[in-house]
Formats: C-alpha cells, sequence, structure tokens
C-alpha cells in the first residue's frame, strides 16, 4: 500500500533532499572505496604471485655472495615493510574467503538438517503478538520429534537436535525446544531397544536444559561448540567432526 | 641520512637482503629489487663445497611457510609503522 500523499513545505522538500542526497553520497563513497580496496587487493595479489614464481624459479643455483651498499635511510626497513604487509593483507584475505566458504557450508548444512522443522511450520495459525513480532505454531511436536531422531542417520543426533533447535523460529524457541525434547523422550522411552546407545542418552530429557545439563554445557558455549560441528559437516571433514563430538560427549554421558 | 645495506648482484638487478631466516635446518633469503620494493623473492641457501648457494625453493606451500615466518618475525615492524 502506498502511504498518503501529501504536500511538502519548501523546508520539508529540502531537508527530503537533502537526506537522499546524503544516501547517494555514503552509497557513492562506499562503492569508490570498494572499488579501491578490490584494486589494492588485486595488485598485492599479483606481487605476491610473481613472488612466488620468482622463488620457485628453476635456475641453476647462483653464489650467494654479498657485499654492503650505501642506500638512503630505512631503505632496509622499507623493504621489510612491504613483504609483511604484502603478506598480512594475503593472510587476511585468505581468512576471510575461508570464513565466508565455512559460514555458506555450515548454512547449507544445517539447512539440511533443520529442513524438517520448518515443514512442519503451521503457516494458517501464524499471528502476531502485542509487539507486532509473528508468533509461529508447528503442526505437530510430534513428528517434528520423530524426524530429529529418524532422519539424517549419517548425522549424530547431537547435531541433529541442534539442527531442530536451529531451525525453530524465534518465537518460544526454548519452550517448543521443551515440547520436542519431551516428545523425542517419550520415543525412545517407548522403543529403547530400536535405537542405539547415542540416540538414548541424548534423547532421554524431558526439557532442553537438562539435555544441556547432560553435556556440562551452557547454552551460550553449546551454540558456539555447534557451530564448529555443523562448520566441519559442512567442509566434510570428518576427523574433526570426530574430534569435536569426542570433546562435546566428555561431559556426564 | 644513509645506511649501508647487504646487497646481492643477480642477472635481473641489484637486490637487496631483508633478512636470513633458518626453518626446519634450511636457510631462506629474503631479496628485494632495490629499484621496486614490491619486487621480492625467497631463495634457499644450499652449501656444496662448503660455499653457499642460492636455490628456489620447491612448492608453494613452502613459499608460504617462508612467508608466514617472516610475517611472524617482523610484524611489529608494520604495527610501528603504521
Amino acid at each position: 500500500m502506498y502511504p498518503e500523499h501529501k504536500e511538502l513545505s519548501q523546508e520539508e522538500f529540502d531537508k527530503n533532499i537533502d537526506q537522499v542526497l546524503g544516501i547517494v553520497q555514503r552509497n557513492y563513497e562506499e562503492k569508490r572505496n570498494q572499488r579501491m580496496t578490490d584494486e589494492m587487493l588485486a595488485f598485492v595479489n599479483a606481487n605476491y604471485e610473481n613472488a612466488r614464481r620468482k622463488s620457485r624459479s628453476t635456475e641453476q643455483p647462483r653464489k650467494y655472495q654479498t657485499k654492503t651498499k650505501k642506500k638512503t635511510k630505512n631503505t632496509k626497513r622499507n623493504c621489510i615493510i612491504a613483504i609483511v604487509a604484502t603478506a598480512a593483507i594475503i593472510a587476511t584475505s585468505v581468512g576471510l574467503v575461508n570464513s565466508a566458504k565455512n559460514t555458506q557450508a555450515r548454512r547449507e548444512f544445517t539447512e539440511t538438517i533443520s529442513e524438517h522443522v520448518d515443514d512442519n511450520v503451521n503457516y494458517l495459525d501464524y499471528q502476531l503478538d502485542e509487539y507486532g513480532r509473528p508468533m509461529w505454531y508447528y503442526d505437530s511436536m510430534a513428528e517434528i520429534a520423530r524426524e530429529t531422531i529418524d532422519e539424517h542417520p549419517e548425522v549424530d543426533i547431537d547435531t541433529r537436535i541442534y539442527g531442530t533447535y536451529i531451525g525453530l523460529k524465534d518465537y518460544q524457541r526454548d519452550e517448543n525446544m521443551d515440547k520436542i525434547m519431551r516428545e523425542m523422550q517419550k520415543i525412545v522411552e517407548a522403543n529403547p531397544l530400536e535405537y542405539d546407545e547415542n540416540v538414548v542418552r541424548a534423547c532421554n530429557h524431558n526439557s532442553f536444559t537438562d539435555y544441556l545439563a547432560s553435556l556440562n554445557i551452557d547454552k551460550e558455549t553449546y551454540l558456539a561448540y555447534m557451530k564448529e560441528i555443523t562448520t566441519a559437516y559442512g567442509n566434510n571433514d570428518l576427523d574433526k567432526v570426530q574430534e569435536l563430538l569426542t570433546s562435546l560427549n566428555g561431559g556426564d554421558r | 641520512m644513509e645506511e649501508e645495506v647487504k646487497v646481492i648482484e643477480l642477472d635481473d638487478g641489484t637486490y637487496v637482503v631483508d633478512d636470513e631466516i633458518t626453518i626446519n635446518n634450511t636457510k631462506y633469503v629474503y631479496l628485494t629489487n632495490e629499484a621496486d620494493v614490491m619486487d621480492f623473492y625467497i631463495q634457499k641457501v644450499i652449501l656444496k663445497d662448503n660455499e653457499e648457494y642460492l636455490e628456489g625453493i620447491d612448492s608453494d606451500e613452502e613459499f608460504d611457510m617462508a612467508m608466514q615466518a617472516f610475517l611472524n618475525k617482523h610484524k611489529q615492524e608494520l604495527d610501528d609503522f603504521e
């Protein structure tokens, strides 16, 4: 719906124009800075690759025979700083690229193990609370619990539980997770022999808080830790997954 | 104001010897073209008949490792420069 049309005074008009020009100016500066950053990165990358290529030269070994020479002050310091700055920029940009790749890998993996939650969102019963925030309902907590236990058996149960938690929407997330934990407890209690030891231990809790207590971990640490595990899964680094899981389960379990 | 620096004459110009760093018993030499501060490279030193020779490094990984060692040793100078 369009806002109601309103005549603007000259003063209001000028103010609006100033705001728009301010936005355009900021946009232009951001883009110009980004272009400069891109150009600088390309320049540094080219120098780094040139140094790499020259360093790997297969020429015959040459005698390492040096002499001293008078140069302007700070010549050597400037040479050192140029190399250090190049190495630091490369290390940072590689770090940023790796970080972006990790985020993407983690996001895709987490979406996969939490999609059963999204499948259960009840869009018809969606309402807003008194603050205008969406209140989400789910068709069946029992179904989400069952799918958490049964789906993606190639992924360990703790990570599947995390996937369910992350898949839940913000509204009453912990309360909804408590309900799912109770449903999972019912499922494993009804047929304990049907599930392996890890599943029974992970799912036999009547709240999410109890589940975290069984791992001897607070929620903040848990979320950070599970981020690492899902990143390792996303990158298919199963040795790392195993190492992290062993450490996660080093609590009372 | 001037300073004395160690240099080496090579086929394609004169290079300032920025540093020598020994990693896993191999000595690496960091050289910068005196005419272009961004033209640098790394060589390793081998001993032959009791004389030192410069030789190219073997792999990209070895190059990255030598660069990392240089960064670790000199990063403070970058901080001081800034």
